[in-house]
C-alpha cells in the first residue's frame, strides 16, 4: 500500500480549512489545516508536504512568505495560492515565486480538489 | 450639470463685471484697500456737526450785532439752539444706526472665515438696508455651504475610493465561505446528519451577515447625508471608523488602541463629517506605517471641550512639509493615492464644529494630530 500524500491547508478563514479537509481526505490525502501562518511555518520546517494550499493575505507572514519558504526548502512541493485579493500583480508575483496555481476566491471546492490531485501527481 | 451649478453660473453672469483696474489676488486686493487713507464715517459726521455748529454760531454772532452786515432774519436764538440740538441728536442716531450693524457684520465675517456657515438671524424688530445685506450674505453662505458640501463629498469619495478595492476583496472571503459551504451541503446532502447540516446552514447564515456588514460599513460612509447636528459620542465615531479600516489594519500589522475616559461628554456635531475626519487621519496613519506599527487614539475631557489625540508610529512628516499639510491639494502621496484634500477638508469640518486641529510630527518617530471639539453642553450660542 502506497503512503498517503500529505496536503497542508492554510487560510485564516477557519471555514475554508473545515470544508476542504473532508473533500481532500475523500480524494485520498492526509490533510493538515492551519489558520495561522506562524503555526504553518513551524510545521513546514519539520516536515515536507506534497501540496500546499495557502491564502495570500494573512496576519503575520503572508502566503507569499510561505511560498518562498517552501520553494527554498522543498522545491518539489506544489503550492496552490487561493486568495480573495486576486490582482494581476499578485498573480504574477505568485507565479514568479513558483506557485503552480493561482485560484481566486470564491472558488468551487471540486475545482480546487482537482487542482490538488493534479499537482500531487 | 447639476441644478446648483446652473444657478451658480446664472448668478455669476448677472454680477457686474469687475472694474478694469481691480487688483488680482487676495493679498494684493487687501493691500490696495488698506493703502487708502482712513476717513471714518464717524469722523465725517463729526466734521459735519462742527460745520453746522460754526454756521449756527456765525448766524447767532451776526444776528446779535445788528447794524453790522446784512439785516438779520428774525430767527430767535432759542430756535437756532433747538435746531442745532436736533441736528446733534440726528447725527448721534445716524451714528448708532450705522456703526452697530457694521460692527456686527464684522463679527459675522470673522465667523464665516473660520468656516462657520450658520446663517445670520434677525437681531432687531424691524428691517432696513442692513437686513437686505444680511439676506444677501445668507444667500452667499448657502452657496458656499453647497460648494463646500460638494468638495467634502468629493474628497470623501476619493478617500473611500482608495479603500473600495480592499473592501471588494474583503467581500470575497465571506462569499467564498458561503460558496464552499453550500457546495459541501449539496454534495453531501444525503450523507450529513441533521446536526451537521444545521452547522453548515449556520455558517452560511453568519457569513451572509458578515458580507452584509462589509457592504453596510462602506455605504454608511459614501452616503451623502444632510448633516444633522446634535450630541455626538466620539467613541462611536472612532469605533465605526475603525471598523471600516479593520481589515487594512490587520493586514498592515497595525495595532489599534483607543482610550476614552468614562463619562466623556458628547460633543456638538454631525456624525458623518466627524467620521470623515477620523477616516482621513487613520488612512494617513496607515499610509505612514507601511511596515506596521501602532495607532493610538486618546480622548480627554476639558471644561467645555473634548480633545482627542491620534498618534501613529510611522515615518513622520519632514519639518519643511509640516506647515503645508492642511493646504488644499497638498499631497506627498504618489498620483492616484491621494488628492491632497483629506486634511484640508478635515480641518474645515473641525472648524465648522467650532474646534481646532493641530499637527505635531517627528520624522522617523511618528505624527500626532491633536483636535479639540466643543461639547454639546452648553447649547450653541445664537448669532
Amino acid at each position: 500500500m502506497t503512503e498517503r500524500k500529505r496536503v497542508l491547508v492554510l487560510d485564516d478563514e477557519p471555514i475554508v480549512g473545515e470544508r476542504l479537509k473532508p473533500v481532500l481526505e475523500r480524494e485520498g490525502f492526509d490533510v493538515e489545516v492551519f489558520t495561522e501562518s506562524e503555526g504553518a511555518l513551524r510545521r513546514l520546517g519539520e516536515t515536507t508536504f506534497s501540496v500546499i494550499v495557502t491564502d495570500l493575505k494573512m496576519k503575520g507572514p503572508s502566503g507569499m512568505d510561505i511560498l518562498r519558504f517552501v520553494k527554498e526548502r522543498a522545491p518539489h512541493t506544489a503550492v496552490i495560492v487561493i486568495t480573495g485579493y486576486a490582482t494581476i500583480e499578485t498573480h504574477r508575483e505568485a507565479e514568479a515565486h513558483g506557485a503552480c496555481h493561482f485560484v481566486a476566491k470564491p472558488f468551487k471546492m471540486q475545482d480546487l480538489a482537482r487542482l490538488v490531485a493534479r499537482a500531487a501527481k | 450639470m447639476t441644478p446648483d451649478g446652473e444657478r451658480t453660473m446664472a448668478r455669476r453672469t448677472e454680477s457686474p463685471p469687475a472694474s478694469s483696474h481691480a487688483p488680482q489676488g487676495f493679498a494684493e486686493a487687501q493691500r490696495a484697500l488698506l493703502a487708502r487713507p482712513r476717513i471714518s464715517i464717524r469722523l465725517r459726521l463729526a466734521v459735519g456737526l462742527l460745520l453746522c455748529f460754526l454756521l449756527c454760531a456765525a448766524y447767532a454772532w451776526t444776528s446779535c450785532r445788528p447794524g453790522r452786515g446784512p439785516a438779520p432774519a428774525s430767527l430767535p436764538i432759542l430756535l437756532l439752539a433747538l435746531l442745532f440740538f436736533a441736528f446733534v441728536v440726528i447725527t448721534l442716531l445716524f451714528d448708532r444706526a450705522l456703526m452697530g450693524p457694521i460692527r456686527r457684520f464684522e463679527t459675522y465675517t470673522e465667523r464665516i472665515s473660520r468656516g462657520d456657515f450658520r446663517p445670520i438671524g434677525p437681531s432687531r424688530w424691524f428691517r432696513d438696508e442692513f437686513t437686505d445685506l444680511a439676506v444677501a450674505v445668507n444667500r452667499m453662505l448657502e452657496e458656499l455651504e453647497a460648494q463646500q458640501r460638494h468638495m467634502v463629498q468629493a474628497a470623501k469619495m476619493t478617500t473611500v475610493g482608495t479603500l473600495t478595492s480592499g473592501i471588494a476583496h474583503e467581500l470575497n472571503n465571506p462569499l467564498n465561505n458561503i460558496a464552499i459551504t453550500t457546495e459541501a451541503l449539496m454534495e453531501d446532502f444525503k450523507r450529513l446528519s441533521d446536526a451537521e447540516k444545521w452547522k453548515l446552514l449556520q455558517d452560511i447564515y453568519f457569513e451572509t451577515e458578515r458580507a452584509g456588514e462589509i457592504v453596510k460599513s462602506l455605504l454608511d460612509f459614501t452616503r451623502e447625508q444632510r448633516a444633522e447636528w446634535g450630541p455626538v459620542d466620539l467613541r462611536e465615531v472612532v469605533e465605526s471608523t475603525r471598523r471600516i479600516l479593520q481589515n487594512e489594519m490587520a493586514l498592515g500589522d497595525v495595532r489599534f488602541e483607543a482610550s476614552f475616559p468614562p463619562g466623556l461628554p458628547p460633543i456638538r456635531g454631525s456624525l458623518n463629517p466627524l467620521r470623515q475626519v477620523f477616516l482621513n487621519l487613520f488612512v494617513n496613519a496607515l499610509h505612514a506605517m507601511p511596515e506596521g506599527g501602532r495607532l493610538t487614539v486618546e480622548a480627554e475631557a476639558f471644561p467645555g471641550k473634548v480633545c482627542v489625540e491620534v498618534r501613529d508610529t510611522g515615518s513622520g512628516i519632514p519639518p519643511e512639509v509640516l506647515p503645508h499639510v492642511f493646504d488644499p491639494f497638498f499631497t506627498t502621496k504618489e498620483p492616484g493615492k491621494g488628492t491632497g484634500l483629506g486634511l484640508s477638508v478635515s480641518q474645515s469640518i473641525v472648524r465648522k464644529h467650532g474646534g481646532e486641529i493641530q499637527v505635531f510630527s517627528e520624522p522617523g518617530k511618528g505624527t500626532t494630530f491633536h483636535l479639540c471639539l466643543p461639547t454639546a453642553l452648553p447649547p450653541p450660542e445664537n448669532p
